[in-house]
């Protein structure tokens, strides 16, 4: 009788706790890689997960000339 | 024609963009973990180059897609590549000379409100249930003593060989991974439910045997107090012919102070038919920014032989100068006692790396 009693306090107040994702540290760390930066990993998205802004709108523009300035930079190198 | 290339290469990256209406997104990851290791059983020593198997040299490809709205699924690809394993070199061999590719991982998922499905070669639902540990310095040790210098055989006085550490002071972590079908609850206040069933094979005919485990895991947060994570579990394996089925019970708590201060226990009992074998472990700790130390001590009984008796007490020393770099040092000692039979005591050095790529 006393066992019980002692789990169910125990998981009552575990409940009073804020959750949190617990991993293992002998998994693959999460977070940056010294080759792969701040993403951690190669990533390759494709799909709707990396939505282009509408053509009208001014960061379409802003996109756009910054990849017309890539393209520049490329075939003028110093 | 700049603009006509600009115009072009935007016209590319929205053709691939939206070539799919589902998002997908694949990721592949990895580290190197490498170590030195000197060894002394009492009669003789050496040093080893080897691959940390506390968490080996290893990579993985993960891919996640949204199947229907709130369904996600999911596909995990991880293999590990060793050389010199740091479990499985002794003192007559020391190094292993051609490398496999080992399957880890090989798993399909599906996750949604209701939990998640899991169907593949991987982790059973209480693998890991007696390793949870929030001390920082598992690199270093946590309570399997094996993954470092368990193929490391004791020494009679005279030279004689004896049982491997690995043998003798295992952490009797369930049934590790197989092939399965495995299914997680979503996380109530912390809590979650998981349980699987498949087939695992050993050494001894018949080779294939049915294996189910069920476990319990909990980590909260209590701010102040700290964290504390913790899990339980049992498994129960198809035993030798003629044999009871090998049943494992038990778990680990870890408990993380505000302060950096940190305990950590496990306890497993397994039932062999002929004897019970038990496994107990005790961890104090403390962590700081890029720093963090700990002291354990682990006792293993009847795991090799009736009677039998062994233990190991060690040391660890953490760096994380970097997000993706740990350097680490490592000292432990282990011993065993068996009726009638005496063995020297076995000194274990470890300097080791774990980069991130």
């Amino acid at each position: 009788m006393r066992q019980p009693a002692i789990l169910l306090c125990l998981a009552l107040a575990g409940c009073a706790a804020r959750p949190f994702e617990y991993r293992s540290q002998n998994e693959i760390p999460e977070g940056p890689g010294f080759l792969t930066g701040e993403a951690g990993a190669f990533v390759l998205r494709t799909g709707d997960s990396v939505p282009l802004p509408p053509r009208e709108s001014e960061e379409y523009r802003e996109f756009r000339e910054w990849r017309e300035f890539q393209e520049w930079k490329r075939r003028n190198p110093r | 024609m700049l603009l006509r290339n600009s115009a072009l290469a935007v016209a590319v990256a929205l053709a691939t963009l939206s070539a799919s209406a589902q998002a997908i997104e694949i990721k592949l990851t990895g580290q190197m973990s490498r170590g030195i290791m000197f060894v002394d059983d009492g009669i003789g020593s050496d040093a080893f180059h080897v691959d940390n198997d506390n968490s080996s040299t290893r990579f993985r490809f993960t891919g996640t897609g949204q199947m229907s709205p709130g369904v996600t699924a999911g596909v995990v690809f991880e293999v590990e590549y060793q050389s010199a394993p740091s479990n499985l070199v002794d003192r007559t061999d020391r190094v292993t000379a051609s490398p496999d590719i080992d399957e880890r991982v090989m798993d399909a998922f599906f996750e949604g409100r209701y939990g998640r499905l899991t169907l593949g070669q991987g982790d059973g639902a209480a693998n890991g249930g007696v390793e949870v540990d929030l001390s920082g310095t598992t690199i270093a040790h946590f309570s399997d003593v094996a993954p470092i210098g368990g193929g490391i055989e004791f020494r009679m006085p005279g030279g004689a060989l004896g049982p491997e550490l690995g043998a003798v002071l295992g952490n009797q972590d369930f049934e590790s991974r197989y092939d399965r079908v495995r299914y997680d609850t979503p996380t109530f206040s912390g809590f979650s439910l998981a349980v699987s069933s498949g087939v695992k094979n050993e050494t001894v005919a018949p080779v294939s045997r049915d294996v189910w485990e069920t476990a319990l895991r909990y980590a909260g947060d209590f701010d102040a107090f700290g964290k504390l994570a913790g899990a339980v579990g049992m498994s129960q394996q198809d035993g030798d012919p003629g044999a009871v089925k090998d049943k494992t019970v038990g778990g680990s708590l870890s408990w993380l102070h505000g302060s950096g201060a940190n305990l950590t226990f496990g306890y497993t009992t397994r039932d062999r038919g002929a004897r019970d074998s038990t496994f107990a472990y005790a961890k104090a700790g403390y962590k700081a920014g890029k720093h963090a130390v700990s002291l354990d001590y682990t006792v293993g009984k009847a795991q090799s032989a009736a009677g039998d008796e062994a233990s190991a007490i060690g040391m660890a020393y953490v760096f994380t100068p970097a997000s993706w770099a740990e350097l680490f040092a490592l000292a432990k000692r282990a011993q065993l006692n068996q009726p009638g039979v005496a063995f020297e005591d076995v000194t274990i050095l470890m300097l080791g790396t774990r980069l991130k790529f």
